[in-house]
């Protein structure tokens, strides 16, 4: 171990190269995970927000953006007993200077807005007319505030009020009237879901109820709301495309270090065989190639897991993307850890076993 | 009688050319013994050597060491005798770089199960007697050539082997250091018992050995 650890510090230009790219590989897990974990939990909270326990969406769509429900099924639901309220939302987002995209929720104001702090300016109500309420992450990098206008589609929008919710992701966006989103987006008499929000007697109806509404409109799906957000496939989306990277940096920091090591190997070629001489067997070669690799890798993951959540932090500080939230889970560490491991035993695996194969006679000789 | 050579010969196939590094070569080392074997470069003086070191096999003919047919014997079997019985001694470039002189001494014993404690006061101690109290946290490159053979000598006694196998050791040297390092390598064998066979292809050293043999076209006279 000592031999090995002080073998890298001689090669000190190249083992700082190689942590580096272990780094960079363990930086892309972390942070990427972290901003797709953020995303999803900041949308599950909103929909927790709502506090609708059902969620009607078209059946079979990806992403609630283009799930397209009539305005009647509303009414319709809304009329049976066990249902409390029902109401329509539809999801949209515009792009603007200053901040890459931003959401805009079209929702009945009274039931949406219930738990929103107020920052200033007023509550958005249900006679404001191209009235829009915005949060105040997005607030802060626009610098937009009650008063300012905001122009959406060919309708100019009146920002009536800031709200605080304390959700990155709610803070980061932005809301107004139903009516007034789908006349400023063109879309006719739809909301994109609806959340279902039973009463309190009839809260282990659940099942019932979403039973009822599936049968009732064979083009619909009832999800429960605490399982909307690991169930939509955008997210889902997200997570496997951020599988996608991480795998693809997983590979060239598996590559780096077996690159490293494959060098390290062949110019010892001469220290390993007299290690061979005078006595060491070949696991004693194979384990100190391989803690060689397993140092370059715990290294790397420890920086790349500091950096990873540093980027990640200044990323949602920047504004860029108001509705990001960073979720940095101790289990999300030491999986990064873990797989910095894994991707520096296998990639020691290689140049271990040659390093290992290596006959002394044949090493002594090479001069 | 420590080890027996009998007819032992050694080809190696170089392309299409075979090569016939020892013809029938027998020989005796006997415990305590200081050898030298002399001959020109190609005259196959290494693969007698690395024969006599277990670190080669020879193609014909038997090495006996002890009770051992080494020509017989498994590559991890052979590890276990160079591990326990054999010391060596290369030319100056062959202490590892990065480790101190003290650590270089202690690396035969990495796969002995010694106590870490042991294993460091066996190193010093063997330091101290090569006469390098005072360097044995330098560095290699912080030495001389003639203070490196020395922690070389001290690396290959630390395991207590029967037989030391020196390649060259004064091949870096200057005439005096050479000397002088044949002096300490006369010194450690009167003290410690072991059989020193060296590799030298310079003769007024090799002639101070108490047996001389001379390696030509691989063939080995004298004894």
């Amino acid at each position: 171990m000592k031999l090995a650890l002080k073998t890298l510090k001689r090669q000190k230009g190249r083992t700082i190269l190689t942590v580096l790219g272990i780094t960079v590989g363990v930086l892309a897990f972390v942070m990427l995970s972290a901003i797709a974990g953020g995303i999803e939990s900041g949308f599950q909270q909103t929909i927790e927000k709502t506090g609708a326990e059902l969620t009607v969406m078209q059946k079979g769509v990806a992403n609630p953006a283009i799930s397209f429900i009539k305005m009647d099924t509303v009414d319709e639901i809304t009329q049976w007993s066990e249902v409390w309220y029902a109401t329509p939302v539809i999801f949209t987002g515009l792009t603007m200077e200053k901040v890459s995209y931003f959401v805009i929720y079209g929702v009945v104001p009274g039931e949406f807005l219930r738990d929103f702090t107020l920052r200033s300016g007023k509550a958005l109500e249900n006679a404001d007319e191209f009235g829009i309420m915005i949060g105040a992450n997005l607030s802060n990098s626009t610098k937009m505030d009650a008063g300012d206008t905001l122009l959406i589609g060919d309708y100019t929008f009146t920002i009536v009020g800031v709200y605080e919710t304390g959700n990155a992701y709610l803070d980061g966006m932005s809301v107004a009237r139903i009516q007034d989103i789908q006349k400023a987006f063109n879309m006719g008499d739809v909301c994109n879901v609806i959340f279902v929000k039973l009463t309190t007697d009839a809260l282990d109806k659940a099942g019932t109820i979403e039973a009822r509404i599936e049968s009732a409109h064979p083009s619909l799906e009832v999800t429960k709301s605490a399982e909307l957000a690991s169930k939509m496939e955008n997210i889902q989306t997200l997570q496997s495309a951020v599988s996608t990277i991480v795998f693809v940096a997983a590979l060239i920091a598996a590559l780096m270090i077996l690159n490293t090591m494959n060098m390290s190997v062949y110019e010892r070629t001469k220290e390993i065989g007299i290690l061979r001489a005078i006595g060491w067997g070949k696991n004693h070669i194979f384990r100190l190639i391989m803690s060689e690799a397993l140092v370059i890798s715990i290294l790397g993951g420890v920086l790349g897991c500091i950096f990873g959540v540093l980027l990640a932090f200044v990323l949602e500080g920047s504004g860029q993307m108001p509705f990001l939230r960073i979720s940095v889970t101790p289990v999300l560490v030491v999986q990064a850890l873990v797989f910095a491991c894994v991707v520096g035993m296998l990639s020691g695996l290689l140049p271990a076993v040659r390093a290992m194969k290596m006959k002394p006679i044949d090493t002594l000789r090479f001069d | 009688m420590l080890m027996k050579l009998e007819n032992v010969s050694k080809t190696y196939q170089m392309g299409e050319v075979q090569i016939e590094a020892l013809k029938n070569v027998s020989m005796i080392v006997n415990e305590a013994d200081f050898i030298s074997i002399m001959g020109p470069s190609g005259s196959g003086k290494s693969t007698l050597l690395h024969v006599l070191g277990a670190l080669d096999t020879p193609t014909a003919g038997e090495v006996f060491l002890g009770e051992h047919d080494l020509s017989t014997l498994k590559e991890s079997e052979l590890t276990l005798i160079r591990r326990t019985q054999i010391g060596f001694v290369f030319q100056t470039f062959n202490l590892i770089p990065q480790l101190t002189a003290l650590e270089n001494v202690e690396l035969p014993l990495y796969p002995h199960k010694i106590a870490k404690s042991d294993k460091r006061k066996r190193a010093e101690e063997l330091l101290e007697k090569v006469g390098l109290k005072d360097r044995m946290h330098h560095l290699p490159r912080q030495m001389s050539g003639g203070e490196i053979q020395r922690v070389s000598v001290a690396r290959a006694l630390v395991n207590q082997p029967h037989i030391v196998l020196a390649d060259e050791p004064t091949g870096e040297l200057d005439s005096k250091t050479s000397l002088q390092l044949f002096e300490l390598i006369k010194e450690m064998r009167d003290e410690t018992q072991t059989a020193f066979v060296i590799v030298t292809h310079d003769f007024n050293l090799g002639k101070k050995a108490e047996r001389k043999f001379e390696l030509i076209d691989g063939q080995l006279k004298g004894g």
